[in-house]
């Protein structure tokens, strides 16, 4: 298993490689220039213009520009913004937390959704309570996050007020420990509702069908034909087989799970990666652009192993050499 | 059949979520306008949105980049918080007048040539850590405009006339020889060239501590872009990224302390701005004028709330590439500008309070607008327009297009997307000047590309319109837009050259006499009106809505909020 | 993306059932009893055909503007009522099923088409043709979809075609580990090596043999990739990076959506796109469920 995970790891140093390189490159076509922003003051010359060219390096040829990029990747510098004038890798970084915190309590929430939904609609496969949660799945797939954001907002925080409508954390409190996680909580109730039912339903569906398969399985069968109460062939045999590949679904959702936080993090004004990322598109600035894409790319890559890795472990029919 | 039925259902059900977003809010009793300006607050005071927080103002606003230092920000929403941490050397009256009421210089005096500046600081103020505010900080806050790594876009062209600036900038120089501290609070700057902005340029600047951000790099000073360290009102507290910024009062302020114990800004999503004011979540927003904003704030739920609604400091234009010889044609881009609908343009974007028609390229509240009289306001009129391009020569083609020559009135507007009257009023023109048998294509892209495309020369033969807009300063001097010595990739991008508007506006940037300055400006403002280097479109509001428990909250059109804060005041 | 994910982990025992009747047949036959699934293609139709046959269902031009009727609420002229610019929402509604069904059907098309191709060369050439165009596929999958997305569509600027060129980039790899997946258990089967004894051709045998077994699964793909390539195209649209105006687009009209002002007294302008958006993904997300349920051997009664 050890030779295996080694090897799987190595794996990711060449198409970490052709990531970076695709990115750079796609960045590179650019026919905007990321200074463009400052020709809308007039008092701005021509000489001041060419001065900032060469200032931030942006007058070197793309070959040159790509390998002074890695050579300080590689030492953990990501660059510098042009916009924001601070080091990409501490922007990122600050902008961590809220990102992380909206994906996993999202995931949480998709989870405790998902799969009791998806055990019952198998269990109860063609019944009322089945069509009821395929529908409720599929519409929770079937809306974009943006508009469904848009009507969270209007019912709950501005005609309800039950919740604020922006923000991670009140403003000026500075609360710590219990009240600060109250705070946060009541903030990102509404973003973790949007992207947690946004992403339950193809968990949902994937638990109903891997439900059922299980279900149909000899070992289940012979529960039942032992006069097992269905309640424990359910739940106790049934379900944790089930469970297994959903598991490993997991790791796949990961980087689904960062892209629809973007939208959400812009929706409800939240502090995170993806916020930061769609600002750097809009103002052309390059090394957020590529600094946040090849985190992402990470991300995935992590997800992905991850998902491989306990695919591997429970399912014997995958070899490791 | 039980699958439908239940498949309709559902559907029932999401409609019945999707109409229940349009159902009218519930009105609140009493039926208030906004501002009701004169009339006392008639509510009490404890049911104001937001009095939980106290002697705190809370703005709500964009985010703010995080360079909070005066030399080297770029937004905005950056400098509303340099502006309240930091001092200028010389402040503006509301006119735009220069004074040194409220500002760290007590006396100021400009030689006869205009080429020696002399500036005197009031002694005793002290930084935030207790230093004293010296000459030597002033010496040090022009020079590192200068320096040769400096990021900033502060090195203007009055910074430029400096003596020695340009040494200073090559690395053959630390320090530039016309910047000299003569004594400890006496600071002379001699230039090269006699601007008539050059004192603006030179005074109406914050001043920053030698000992806090000196000997350092432009890399490092950098790291302490989130720790201003300023000698203004306020004192900032905590900086929160995308989240808010906290400032706290400082309570040795040399002007006494501010009558607030703190300011919070809020990061709040444009969209956002008016139902974080109606909610309570802020005390102040200053936000976007469409004519949906200006409805919305009639109702019940914003009776908390008063108007201001200033003029912004700038307008929007489309403007026309000179080396079409097409558009070279005065008539033609006289035509262009009466066969648009500016005015049903306006009204329908920004209703009758969020903008105005703009006739030429000054501030209608600027001392250099004329009578407005004597600006021909290009009311629509279709057949007006015809008859100019009939005057030129643009017969009526068979295929309703306009031809001479054998040369069709085709024209290539390129435009951006990311703002919504740019879309708009590109739509409307493609209408509406096909009735006056013009063919005009559109090409979209983004801000940053059509800026690429028009600030190169090469450029010129692929495209015949633009639009954009110009931000305006309190000086009316539009040199650096209109003369033919910017032409791209200078601002002038539309190739404009006109004699007699470039003497004129040479002789305003020269002319120190205020009097003789106004008498060119307007007399220019006039000569654009007639001879359209742009079809100037409009000039759009900058509207607050402030809290009734708030005062002397007063942002004017040439005055951010941010300008004399220590004066603003909770009333509960 | 889920959806597409969990198709490639099932893909291998899929492969395996079908011995007797063709998928395809099976699982037409299966879908016919899905309700829910038909009533999706029908709507999907009703859709198709209202979007093609436009012009004969409205008096309007698309882009016909009227700034005297501008916000109109509906009434006889404007039968959903008029925009800001005073268009007749309706007809842009009719016009924006073009462009949206338009992004949807090529994009996926596109990507179908490239994930296809590269599959199906590396599943049966094998070897070190596999292995590049396998890598280059991890190395596309790992690219996070709606941030490259937006990277990309800002980088090359809004248009209907650079949209449905991001789609097909990001997304051919899930295509082309199904079509590689088939391949390769198909190959060790008795009838191509059947074939291979008749001397029939490499490409005759992927032609004939090959992509026909795939189809099934593929047109699965093909369903919910198009529900999401049209809620991408909204989300790339909100964001001011979708189709350029003043081409309507579903995503482009619900943009308005995002003003209180119009969520509160301009129903007309947020409501018919919205609904429509959402009812043309459900019926899409509808059928290709239920394909997948008739596709999945495991759910055999």
């Amino acid at each position: 298993m050890g030779k295996y995970i080694l090897r799987r790891l190595l794996q990711q140093i060449p198409i970490m490689l052709g990531v970076s390189i695709l990115v750079f490159s796609i960045i590179q076509l650019a026919p905007g220039d990321p200074l463009a922003s400052y020709m809308q003051n007039p008092n701005m010359t021509i000489a001041q213009m060419e001065a900032l060219k060469e200032a931030y390096g942006l007058n070197a040829s793309p070959v040159q520009q790509y390998f002074s990029y890695m050579k300080n990747a590689l030492k953990g510098e990501f660059g510098y913004s042009i916009q924001l004038k601070q080091p990409v890798s501490k922007l990122i970084a600050e902008r961590l937390g809220a990102t992380f915190f909206i994906a996993f309590g999202s995931l949480l929430i998709s989870i405790l959704i998902a799969i009791p939904v998806g055990v019952i609609s198998a269990t109860k496969q063609y019944s009322f309570i089945d069509y009821a949660g395929t529908i409720f799945a599929l519409a929770g797939i079937s809306i974009p996050i943006f508009f469904f954001a848009i009507l969270m907002k209007k019912w709950f925080a501005i005609d309800l007020r039950w919740f604020p409508l922006s923000g991670f954390v009140s403003p000026g409190k500075n609360y710590v420990g219990i009240n600060m996680i109250k705070d946060i909580l009541n903030h990102s109730f509404l973003p973790l509702i949007v992207l947690g039912l946004a992403g339950a339903g193809s968990l949902m569906r994937y638990t109903r069908s891997s439900m059922l398969e299980v279900i149909r399985q000899d070992y289940v069968r012979t529960a039942r034909a032992k006069g097992l109460k269905e309640r424990v062939v359910i739940y106790k045999h049934a379900l944790r087989n089930a469970l297994i590949p959903v598991i490993t679904l997991l790791g796949f959702t990961l980087p689904g799970l960062f892209s629809g936080a973007i939208t959400t993090e812009i929706m409800f004004s939240l502090p995170g990666m993806g916020r930061l990322q769609y600002n750097a598109v809009l103002h052309r600035d390059y090394p957020i652009m590529m600094g946040t894409n090849l985190f992402l790319a990470i991300f995935t890559l992590i997800g992905n192993l991850l998902a491989d890795i306990s695919y591997a472990a429970v399912d014997p029919r995958i070899r490791l050499d | 059949m039980k699958k439908s039925i239940v498949l309709l259902l559902a559907l029932a059900m999401v409609l019945s979520v999707f109409l229940a977003g349009c159902q009218p809010k519930e009105a609140p009793t009493g039926t208030q306008e906004p501002s009701s300006e004169g009339e006392p607050a008639v509510e009490p005071a404890a049911t104001i949105p937001g009095s939980e927080r106290g002697n705190v103002l809370t703005i709500g606003d964009t985010s703010p980049e995080g360079i909070f230092n005066p030399n080297t920000y770029s937004a905005v929403y950056d400098h509303y918080i340099i502006e309240l941490v930091f001092d200028k050397l010389l402040n503006i009256e509301e006119n735009t007048e220069l004074t040194t009421e409220g500002a760290l210089a007590k006396d100021y005096k400009v030689s006869d040539d205009g080429l020696v500046y002399t500036f005197y600081l009031r002694e005793g103020i002290k930084w935030h850590d207790g230093e004293e505010v010296t000459a030597d900080d002033l010496v040090w806050t022009y020079n590192d405009i200068l320096q040769p790594d400096y990021k900033g876009r502060g090195y203007t062209a009055v910074m430029q006339s400096i003596v020695g600036a340009e040494d200073v900038k090559a690395g053959k120089a630390e320090t530039a020889e016309g910047i000299k501290a003569l004594d400890k609070y006496t600071v002379e700057v001699t230039v090269t060239e006699a601007y008539a902005t050059t004192l603006r340029d030179l005074g109406y600047l914050e001043i920053m501590p030698k000992h806090y951000y000196g000997g350092m790099t432009a890399d490092e000073q950098a790291n302490l872009n989130r720790e201003p360290l300023g000698n203004g009102a306020f004192k900032l507290k905590k900086y929160e990224v995308d989240q808010y910024v906290e400032l706290e009062a400082n309570k040795d302020y040399w002007q006494g302390p501010p009558k607030l114990d703190g300011i919070i800004y809020k990061v709040i999503a444009n969209v956002d701005q008016l139902s974080e004011f109606e909610t309570g979540a802020v005390d102040a927003v200053n936000f976007e004028g469409s004519v949906e904003n200006y409805e919305t704030i009639k109702g019940d739920t914003f009776a908390h709330g008063d108007l201001i609604n200033n003029m912004n400091n700038g307008y929007s234009y489309v403007g026309f590439n000179f080396k079409n010889p097409i558009l070279a044609d005065k008539n033609v881009r006289q035509a262009l500008t009466y066969g648009l609908d500016r005015k049903g343009f306006v009204q329908s974007f920004f209703g009758d309070e969020g903008g105005f028609v703009c006739h030429a390229p000054v501030s209608p509240v600027s001392w250099a607008y004329p009578d407005v009289d004597k600006l021909n306001p290009y009311d629509y009129n279709p057949d007006k327009a015809a008859e100019l391009l009939e005057a030129s020569g643009w017969k009526m083609g068979a295929d309703g297009i306009r031809e001479k020559d054998g040369k069709k009135l085709a024209l290539k507007w390129c435009s951006y997307n990311d703002a919504e009257w740019s879309m708009k009023i590109t739509a409307l023109a493609v209408e509406q000047w096909k009735k006056i048998g013009v063919d005009l294509t559109i090409e979209l892209m983004d801000f940053n590309s059509l800026s690429t495309l028009i600030s190169d020369e090469g450029n010129a033969d692929k495209w015949d319109l633009w639009n954009m807009a110009w931000g305006l300063t309190a000086d009316p001097d539009m040199y650096d837009v209109f003369s033919k010595t910017v032409f791209p990739p200078g601002n002038n991008r539309g190739f404009f050259e006109n004699e007699s508007i470039e003497k004129l506006m040479k002789d305003g940037l020269y002319e120190f006499d205020q009097e003789k300055r106004k008498e060119i400006y307007q007399e220019l403002a006039i000569e654009f009106n007639e001879e359209l280097p742009y079809m100037f479109v409009y000039i759009r509001t900058n509207p607050w809505l402030v809290s009734k428990r708030v005062k002397n909250f007063n942002p004017t059109e040439f005055k951010d909020w941010s300008n004399e804060s220590q004066l603003i005041e909770i009333v509960q | 993306m889920a959806t597409v994910t969990s198709n490639n982990i099932n893909s291998d025992n899929r492969a395996r059932s079908s011995k007797v009747e063709s998928p395809w047949k099976v699982m037409l036959k299966r879908l016919r009893r899905n309700k829910l699934a038909i009533v999706g293609l029908v709507v999907l139709i009703i859709m198709a055909v209202a979007a093609i046959f436009a012009p004969f269902l409205t008096d309007f031009g698309r882009d016909e503007t009227n700034l005297a009727r501008s916000n109109a609420a509906p009434d006889a002229e404007y039968r959903l009522g008029a925009d800001s610019l005073g268009r007749d929402i309706y007809t842009r509604l009719l016009y924006g099923a073009r462009i949206s069904l338009t992004v949807g059907f090529v994009a996926t098309g596109l990507r179908i088409f490239i994930g296809v191709v590269l599959g199906g060369v590396a599943g049966y050439y094998g070897k070190t043709v596999d292995n590049i165009i396998m890598r280059i596929a991890d190395i596309v999958s790992c690219l996070p979809f709606l941030p490259m997305a937006i990277t990309f569509v800002a980088i090359r600027g809004p248009s209907i075609y650079n949209v449905m060129l991001v789609l097909a980039i990001l997304g051919w790899p899930g295509i082309a580990r199904i079509v590689r997946a088939e391949i390769l258990s198909l190959r060790e089967r008795e009838f191509m090596e059947a074939a291979t004894a008749l001397g029939i051709s490499d490409f005759k045998k992927i032609t004939s043999h090959l992509i026909p077994n795939t189809m099934a699964s593929i047109i699965v793909s093909a369903t919910t990739g198009i529900a999401d390539a049209i809620l991408t195209e909204s989300t790339l649209s909100f964001l001011g990076l979708g189709v350029a105006p003043p081409t309507p687009t579903w995503g482009n009209m619900l943009t308005d959506a995002n003003n209180q002002f119009v969520l509160q007294h301009r129903w007309w302008q947020w409501v018919p796109p919205g609904l429509v958006i959402f009812i043309a993904v459900l019926s899409l997300n509808l059928l290709g469920d239920g394909l997948r349920d008739a596709l999945d051997p495991r759910l055999k009664q």
